[in-house]
């Protein structure tokens, strides 16, 4: 695996140097080969106003260095500061390109960032801006803190499940990720329930074709299987089976709407459980105090 | 090898001058791919009316950068529709395979010069994007383009709640075998990955407003114009005068509410149907209803500039663009909590959500409007930022040009 890293210049005062060691080490520690590119216009420039910044022309490379880029299998911009290599995500040949945000995606960076097969960010507040305002879907935005001890671990199993073209068990992960359960987790554990209900609620097998594998009289005999069969399906056994599944969604929706309901209640008790304890809390209070006059005045 | 600008083959049931909301978004996103420097060919039919497959169109013409080239299609007539209901309702009851056949005859548009093309110059393109899966084109067009091996992305369009728009076996050996699918909303995408396909093959596209602001809506001369007076509180009801679209819903709520609030007026606009001619005259004696009927593009601005709210039931849609149209000129919402709509208004934030078909939720929403007008300013308010933010047509055309982008490498990186 060969992995380019495109990283702000200035290594030393850039204030992403953690999160560049993590991207880094990573890899290092899986003996994959790292190639650091650096880009130069935004040295020098505080991170504030490089997110203000628009996309400029990006520096020319070296030969040998354009075709360690363009023939890598993961490649890595590290934003804000890369802005600027951005336009030249088109012209990498088949790798995975990862977007690493440690602060909020300019304007100007907006036409490349669906160009990206995932992206790493260091905040939940930055997650939830490409869901909300760019329409990324929770499966190809990763919270990757550079203070968690199993970030390069973390970062190393997905960007191999990316190459695989098999991120879907992270998927759960991150739906957990955007709705703290914290307080029930019962209650996720039904709403989970839930979606997979409400997927196999579908029970009719519509793809089911009678057929027969005999080369010639096959489909006369698939035919004719069809024929003697029909006048049971038709009427009846599909009948049967479409109010199944009538009935099957209806309770997925139910189980659903109650699962929701119970979600809320859990919430109201929290809330309730925080007025009586604050309420004890000021009652004590008030007692110490009458206590305290009492003594005062005796 | 990899390079900046691609060969990109849109194929579509119809093109604008037709009018739809597939055929906007193909054709908006057609030309802003053009703008950006990419060669984008669109193959289509001549029609531009779905019910006849009419080919009044010419064969060629250059639209906005974008080459559009149109085929002759089979008409359809009354015995092509009695096919399609056959087909349909035939294979919703057993699932025959019969039954899709004559759907697939029955939808059309049935081009066999635009087969023809594809199969012989699919490989000059990059990609093909196919849209509208309802329609037999995307069936012929994917096997056409699979034939020559280019990568195909798919925008099915596809209506969750109306079944026949997606649910057919070749349908969804489309979308399984298709290298991306596009989908309008989050809804839609989930839909689709709760439902096999790969989560990493499944966008979320989204569909936008020109970038290009709407004239700023001066409320009282375009009451004046419209004939309501400023103390008026106008419900709009914008689109084509069906059941799925909740007319019928929309002119309950109308009536049970008149009585408490005078003020309420009911401005509906868009093509007529039998359905809607029954209704209407069943409701004539509830005062404050106008029907505008079909309204050109200057009367559809008046209207939404002059609304208080805009009110669509409707169960079938895909994204609901109207939305969209009603937020960029700051006016709050109300939709059905469909799983497409539900992904697209947010709840009490830009607008309401009601449950299928229900008179009363709806009511309810008009007098939560009605008597908190800061809450209807800020609904409208956090709607117009929503636009800009995310819908607008360069916004998605990113993600459009970004999917195509993904593919070609993923096509790369499995070839090598």
């Amino acid at each position: 695996m060969k992995v380019s890293v495109l990283a702000p210049q200035g290594e030393a005062e850039h204030p992403d140097t953690s999160r560049l060691s993590c991207l880094t080490r990573c890899f290092a520690e899986h003996d994959v080969q790292v190639k650091l590119h650096r880009s130069g216009e935004t040295q020098g420039l505080s991170k504030q106003s490089s997110l203000g910044s628009q996309v400029a022309e990006p520096p020319p490379l070296a030969v040998k260095e354009q075709q360690d880029y363009v023939s890598s299998d993961v490649c890595i911009y590290m934003l804000p500061g890369s802005e600027s290599w951005l336009p030249r995500i088109p012209s990498v040949e088949h790798g995975i390109v990862i977007l690493d945000f440690d602060g909020t995606p300019s304007e100007g960076a907006s036409r490349w960032l669906h160009h990206a097969d995932l992206c790493f960010v260091s905040s939940g507040d930055i997650r939830r801006k490409l869901i909300r305002d760019y329409g990324f879907s929770t499966d190809r935005v990763y919270l990757i803190s550079s203070d968690d001890p199993s970030c390069s671990h973390k970062v190393f199993a997905i960007t191999e499940r990316a190459i695989e073209g098999n991120l879907d068990a992270a998927q759960e992960s991150c739906e957990s990720e955007q709705r703290p359960w914290t307080q029930a987790p019962h209650l996720h554990a039904l709403r989970v329930t839930g979606r997979i209900a409400e997927a196999r609620a579908n029970v009719a097998l519509r793809d089911y074709v009678v057929r027969s594998r005999l080369p010639i009289l096959g489909p006369i005999i698939a035919w004719v299987r069809r024929q003697l069969t029909s006048h049971l399906r038709e009427p009846y056994l599909d009948r049967i089976i479409e109010r199944q599944v009538a009935f099957n969604r209806e309770v997925t929706v139910w189980m659903e709407q109650s699962s929701a309901f119970l979600n809320e209640l859990e919430e109201r008790l929290t809330r309730l459980e925080g007025q009586l304890d604050r309420g004890d809390e000021s009652e004590a209070s008030r007692v110490t105090q009458v206590e305290h006059g009492g003594e005062e005045s005796s | 090898m990899a390079r900046d600008s691609m060969r990109v083959l849109h194929v579509t049931h119809q093109y604008p001058p037709a009018i739809g909301g597939a055929e906007k978004y193909i054709a908006d996103v057609s030309e802003e791919l053009a703008r950006r420097g990419h060669v984008v060919h669109v193959y289509t039919s001549r029609s531009r009316d779905y019910a006849t497959w009419a080919n009044e169109l010419a064969g060629f013409e250059r639209r906005n950068g974008v080459d559009v080239y149109r085929f002759r299609s089979l008409p359809r007539g009354k015995a092509t529709w009695q096919l399609l209901h056959l087909g349909v309702n035939g294979y919703r009851r057993t699932g025959g395979q019969l039954y899709e056949f004559l759907t697939f005859v029955g939808s059309g548009p049935l081009c066999p010069g635009l087969f023809w093309r594809m199969m012989r110059s699919s490989h000059r393109y990059d990609i093909v994007h196919l849209s509208c899966i309802v329609y037999s084109h995307v069936a012929y067009g994917f096997a056409a383009a699979r034939r020559s091996g280019i990568p195909v992305v798919v925008t099915p369009h596809a209506h969750l709640e109306e079944p026949q728009t997606y649910d057919m076996s070749y349908m969804w050996h489309v979308l399984r075998q298709s290298d991306h699918v596009l989908a309008q909303t989050m809804g839609e995408r989930s839909f689709f990955v709760r439902s096999g396909l790969a989560p990493q093959n499944v966008t979320t596209g989204g569909v936008g407003l020109p970038a290009k602001e709407p004239p700023p809506a001066d409320s009282e001369r375009s009451r004046r114009r419209l004939g309501l007076s400023g103390d008026d509180f106008v419900v709009l009801f914008l689109g084509r005068k069906t059941r799925s679209k909740g007319l019928d819903v929309v002119l309950q709520a109308h009536a049970a509410l008149k009585r408490h609030y005078p003020q309420l007026r009911l401005a509906l606009a868009g093509p007529g149907t039998e359905f809607s001619e029954t209704l209407l005259a069943r409701y004539g004696d509830v005062p404050g209803v106008v029907d505008y009927g079909m309204v050109s593009d200057e009367m559809k601005r008046d209207l939404l500039g002059a609304c208080d709210c805009l009110a669509l039931p409707s169960t079938g849609e895909a994204f609901g663009y109207v939305f969209l149209e009603a937020w960029s000129f700051g006016k709050p919402v109300i939709g059905v909590e469909t799983e497409a709509v539900s992904t697209v208004v947010d709840h009490g934030r830009d607008g309401f959500l009601i449950r299928p078909r229900c008179a009363s939720e709806l009511a309810e929403s008009i007098v939560h409007l009605v008597e908190d007008p800061d809450l209807r300013h800020r609904m409208g308010s956090r709607g117009q930022e929503k636009v800009r933010r995310r819908y607008t047509i360069s916004r998605v055309t990113d993600v459009v040009e970004g999917v195509y982008d993904r593919v070609l490498r993923q096509r790369r990186r499995s070839s090598s």
